[in-house]
């Protein structure tokens, strides 16, 4: 991996709840531009790996220690003003379901200018920061008009997409980004995050089980299995010549469909 | 020559002003394997299924299993035809009683299907066996068990009424990928064994690859496509159905250049895919009727000519 700077560096986390380790990550870097996957089956930790890099564990209730560095500010022990500072503007959480992550009393408009202001956004530049995002994602601007549940499940994926956008958020997280959207518009969100990794030189974190879908936009692998990671490396080399059999087991659980593809006979 | 085990005839399924599905048919002669209804959420494939386990009473047209229809049956007819179409939905945990152990889930199925009180202990055992779960979970609710484990459950409910059909609303996508592939190697070997005929509902193609002779795709309430499944997906001629097989994540494809997709012309409006599709025309002000066999509904249908020359997948 690109060690010169990058924007996300974690260093042997350990998530613990009540004495018992759930999730080890001992070492995971994305650089610029770069998008690495986290793939594995539910009790795998990969979700709760994430959601300690973005600091939204309670601390109360989950022991985390490591070190989560994300553009050289520590995550692990910072203060809620610290992590309010990186969120948004540092960093943007993508979740699985859209619409269910989007207020839904608000006009989606009112949503974006709201998020702007409050990471100190005035009004002037507001208005350029969001038309330059919803291009970005392909968004035609009158859906700013409409409630969340007013829009398809792809397009609120890509309106969640450039809030993180016009905020700049440098590192995005994604929790299986598309699982919950249809076939035909998973391949547009796909395309999305690796545009915007190519063109922005955004860092993308995604958490997925798709392996397919991993194959085709990740830059590097993780595969977890009951909290640890069991291999690790270059997309090509974990999913095209897997050493470990779990990652084979999950590899040959993929629906495949029949050679030749669409159209060849 | 036998009746069809189902036959659905010109039905039309609303929910108060919403249609959901326009003027559909389909027959699934006995013994000739199993169907597939493709489509994504809106397309009308759960409607469907709700209408023939008679959860939903078409707004017109009927559904015949056996030649028999199956809005007028009442009484032992009406159990039987219940016992013979059994489903199995999405998630095991809502579908199962939470109260009940899983022996009493299944006991109970029997005694539904007439199986005599002395023999059910033993049909238990089997039944259990049938699906690869062990004979102690009897005494286990369905929260004791993993998500793998209650889809099992409600496959070994089903088959203990002996049916000739199984409805299964999207067998397996609330499950981890490893389970999803033990599940679909059950399903694939109880219909074999037991020469038990499958409607699956599913947004997954590459599931209906698996599983189904047949295919049928539905976009938007409307029929856009039906035939055999091997060859919707080596040639699809709606264009619907061939954005949905090139979107199949696969491994190692490249990722395309895909447009955002406009959202779908309102009902009646002509070609339900008309405002997404890149070969509209005026003729697609009219909607199509499905033509052919295997069937389409395009004014514009894809030959494999031009798939050739357009198929991005071409060189896989």
């Amino acid at each position: 991996m690109n060690a010169a700077s990058p924007v996300l560096q974690v260093t042997g986390l350990s998530i613990q709840y009540g004495g018992r380790r759930v999730s080890s990550l001992p070492d995971l870097s994305v650089a610029r531009g770069e998008v690495v996957a986290i793939v594995g089956e539910s009790g795998s930790g990969k979700s709760t790996a994430l959601t300690a890099i973005l600091g939204l564990l309670a601390e109360t209730s989950a022991d985390v220690s490591g070190s989560v560095s994300v553009l050289g500010t520590e995550v692990v022990g910072a203060s809620e003003r610290t992590l309010r500072s990186l969120r948004g503007s540092e960093m943007a959480l993508v979740m699985q379901s859209p619409q269910a992550s989007l207020n839904p009393t608000m006009r989606l408009g009112r949503l974006i200018h709201r998020a702007l202001r409050r990471h100190g956004v005035g009004k002037a530049e507001a208005a350029g920061r969001i038309s330059d995002a919803m291009t970005a994602v392909r968004l035609d601007e009158q859906i700013l008009d409409r409630y969340a549940h007013e829009v398809s499940g792809g397009q609120a994926q890509r309106f969640a997409i450039a809030l993180a956008v016009c905020l700049g958020a440098q590192l995005i997280a994604a929790d299986e980004p598309t699982s919950a959207l249809d076939a035909t518009v998973q391949l547009e969100v796909l395309t999305l995050i690796r545009r915007l990794a190519e063109e922005r030189r955004t860092a993308w974190l995604v958490v997925a089980h798709d392996l397919a879908m991993v194959s085709m936009i990740a830059d590097h692998v993780i595969v977890m299995r009951d909290g640890e990671v069991v291999e690790t490396g270059p997309t090509r080399a974990v999913l095209g010549d897997p050493t470990h059999e779990y990652t084979r087991a999950l590899l040959d659980a993929v629906p495949t469909l029949p050679a030749g593809g669409v159209g060849h006979v | 020559m036998s009746e069809p085990i189902l036959a659905v005839r010109d039905i039309t399924l609303a929910y108060g002003h919403h249609v959901a599905l326009h003027d559909f048919s389909l027959v699934l002669e006995r013994g000739e394997g199993s169907v597939a209804i493709v489509g994504e959420s809106g397309s009308g494939k759960t409607s469907l299924a709700r209408a023939v386990l008679g959860l939903l009473q078409p707004r017109e047209g009927r559904i015949e299993v056996d030649g028999a229809d199956i809005g007028r049956l009442r009484g032992s007819a009406a159990r039987t035809w219940r016992r013979r179409i059994q489903p199995v939905f999405q998630d095991g945990q809502e579908a199962l009683d939470p109260r009940r152990t899983i022996g009493a889930t299944l006991g109970e199925a029997l005694r539904m299907a007439g199986t005599a009180r002395r023999d059910r202990p033993a049909r238990i055992e089997e039944l259990l066996d049938e699906v690869d779960l062990r004979p102690d979970l009897v005494r286990r609710r369905p929260h004791e068990l993993s998500g793998g484990q209650r889809q099992r459950v409600a496959i070994a409910r089903a088959l203990a009424a002996s049916p000739d059909l199984l409805v299964l609303d999207e067998p397996t996508s609330a499950l981890d990928v490893t389970v999803q592939a033990r599940i679909v190697a059950l399903l694939e070997r109880v219909a074999t064994t037991q020469q038990i005929q499958l409607m699956l509902i599913t947004h997954n193609i590459a599931l209906a690859q698996r599983l189904t002779r047949h295919t049928v795709v539905l976009f938007n309430g409307h029929q856009v496509e039906a035939g055999p499944t091997e060859e919707i997906l080596r040639a699809p001629r709606h264009p619907y159905t061939r954005t949905l097989v090139s979107s199949t994540p696969r491994l190692w494809a490249p990722l395309p250049k895909v447009a955002p997709a406009p959202p779908a012309a309102p009902a009646g409006d002509g070609c339900a895919y008309r405002s997404r599709c890149p070969h509209a025309d005026d003729a697609c002000s009219v909607v199509p009727a499905l033509v052919g066999s295997p069937g389409v509904a395009c004014h514009h249908p894809l030959t494999t000519l031009a798939l050739d020359a357009a198929g991005r997948n071409g060189s896989h």
